[in-house]
């Protein structure tokens, strides 16, 4: 939809400058997907960032770089993002939007928005950074902690979000449930476990998103889970753990209903998980 | 705003306003073919290529094209006839009212350039954000499925 009310459309060559008409009121343009949808009223200043170089994926022994304008596309086509902790990502992936929409739609933009996601909860369980610039320089920190701190809130650009290498023997997997293929999810949720040598996890991510906020970790389940094996028992007792979770009601769902699907996507993600660790 | 770019081959210089998507940009250069059935990005009546890729020409802004290569159905037939996207759509029986099928053709046309033999599933998961309300879907996800043997015979050849 095209957005009235804007008079200028800026295409910096350096973060500097792209950074200075941020401050000066722009707002950033990464696939302009939901600007065209929800630019707020008022805005008069656009600045693309498509000259910045922010466009990449490099991959290294630490993990993976993913520059603020890649594509949600970019990141399904990456054979190696494509294929981290047993595919995790596209199966989230190709639940947003459509082929169209994932051929625009940045990286950058989608985290940026810092509403209604389903790629936040999976960065959050795989242990993704984001780095940003601001007036302050470039830093890094936790996906976490940019929602956490209300960082989002602040004037800057996000330049790149970082994956890091999986732990030994680890596997994610994502789940949401939405009232039709194309709706917003109601509920989702996504998890990691790595195992020890002995077969009993050494690492767990358990995030359950849209309850409605944006995802979140459920540390009581993380701790839980840490030492035990991955059987039945172990899955019923996440379960419960993350049916205890505060969920809110709004238009998609009331908060017992949440609660129900979240016992479902917890049991899922686990099941799904523990299939790719080949341990059921 | 003054931009430059390549429509269907030829290249522009246009006007255009700094807040304006591709859609009404594309159809006031003639491109009717570009369809709005929403203006909201869930119907892909409006898909066209932007360097190669289809995205809802809705949601892209004109502005952010500048110096792209933007492809319309309307550049599909060439010299030699139809593409075989068309001729498939055609004699299969998957054009009705033909609201839709520029979307689709232009989706198609991403998804073969990407992946040439396509599972029929794949075919309904790419066209499922393109809106059909007349044939149910079933005879456009059959003529996608043979313009992607056409092709790769065409390409074996
Ligand atoms: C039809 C439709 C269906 C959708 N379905 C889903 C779904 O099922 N699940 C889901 O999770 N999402 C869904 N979405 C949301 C979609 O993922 C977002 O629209 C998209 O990711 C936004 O990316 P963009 O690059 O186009 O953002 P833009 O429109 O470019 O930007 C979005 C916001 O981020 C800011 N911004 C952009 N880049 C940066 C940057 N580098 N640094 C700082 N700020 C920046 C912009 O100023 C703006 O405020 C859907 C959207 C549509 C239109
Ligand atoms: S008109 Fe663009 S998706 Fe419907
Ligand atoms: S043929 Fe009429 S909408 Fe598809």
């Amino acid at each position: 939809m095209s957005v009235s009310g804007i008079t200028t459309w800026l295409r910096p060559a350096t973060l500097t400058e792209a950074f200075d008409a941020v401050r000066e009121g722009a707002l950033p343009v990464g696939g302009g997907t939901d600007l065209a949808l929800h630019a707020p009223r008022g805005t008069t200043a656009l600045v693309d960032l498509v000259d910045l170089d922010l466009d990449f994926v490099i991959s290294s022994d630490d993990g993976y770089r993913i520059g603020a304008m890649t594509t949600l596309t970019g990141v399904m086509e990456h054979p190696g993002l494509a294929a981290h902790l047993g595919g995790v990502l596209p199966e989230m992936l190709i639940h947003i939007g459509s082929p169209l929409l994932r051929n625009a739609a940045t990286v950058g933009g989608h985290l940026a928005r810092a509403r209604l996601s389903d790629f936040v909860p999976v960065l959050i369980a795989i242990g993704a950074g984001i780095t940003v610039f601001d007036s302050r320089g470039t830093r890094s920190m936790e996906l976490e902690t940019y929602y956490e701190r209300n960082v989002f809130e602040t004037t800057h650009l996000i330049t790149e979000v970082s994956v890091p290498a999986a732990p030994p023997r680890s596997a994610a997997a994502f789940q949401r449930f939405s009232v039709k293929g194309f709706d917003i999810a109601t509920l989702n949720g996504a998890i990691t476990i790595g195992l020890a040598e002995d077969g009993t996890v050494a690492h767990a991510r358990v995030v359950l998103g849209e309850t409605p906020r944006l995802g979140e970790r459920v540390p009581d389940a993380e701790q839980m889970l840490l030492g035990r094996v991955l059987e039945a028992e172990v899955i019923e007792e996440t379960i419960a753990i993350a049916a205890t979770e505060p969920f809110g009601s709004d238009s998609r769902a009331s908060a017992e209903y949440r609660r129900d699907l979240a016992r479902w996507v917890t049991r899922h993600c686990l099941q799904r998980v523990a299939q790719r660790l080949e341990v059921v | 705003m003054k931009i430059d770019l390549t429509v269907d081959g030829m290249a522009v210089t246009a006007e255009v306003d700094p807040g304006e998507t591709l859609l009404p940009f594309l159809r006031r250069l003639g491109a009717a073919s570009v369809k709005n059935g929403c203006d909201n990005g869930d119907c892909g009546a409006c898909a066209v290529l932007v360097d190669g890729r289809a995205v809802n020409a809705c949601l892209f802004f004109a502005a952010k094209a500048a110096g792209s290569e933007i492809t319309t159905a309307e550049a599909l037939a060439g010299a030699d006839g139809l593409h075989p996207l068309q001729t498939a759509s055609l004699d299969l029986g998957a054009v009705q009212c033909g609201f839709c099928t520029p979307g689709i053709l232009m989706t198609a046309l991403d998804l073969l350039a990407y992946n040439p033999d396509p599972t029929e599933e794949e075919v309904r998961h790419w066209l499922a954000a393109n809106y059909c309300r007349c044939t149910g879907w079933v005879k456009p996800v059959e003529a996608v499925l043979a313009a992607a043997s056409m092709l790769r015979e065409q390409e074996a050849s």
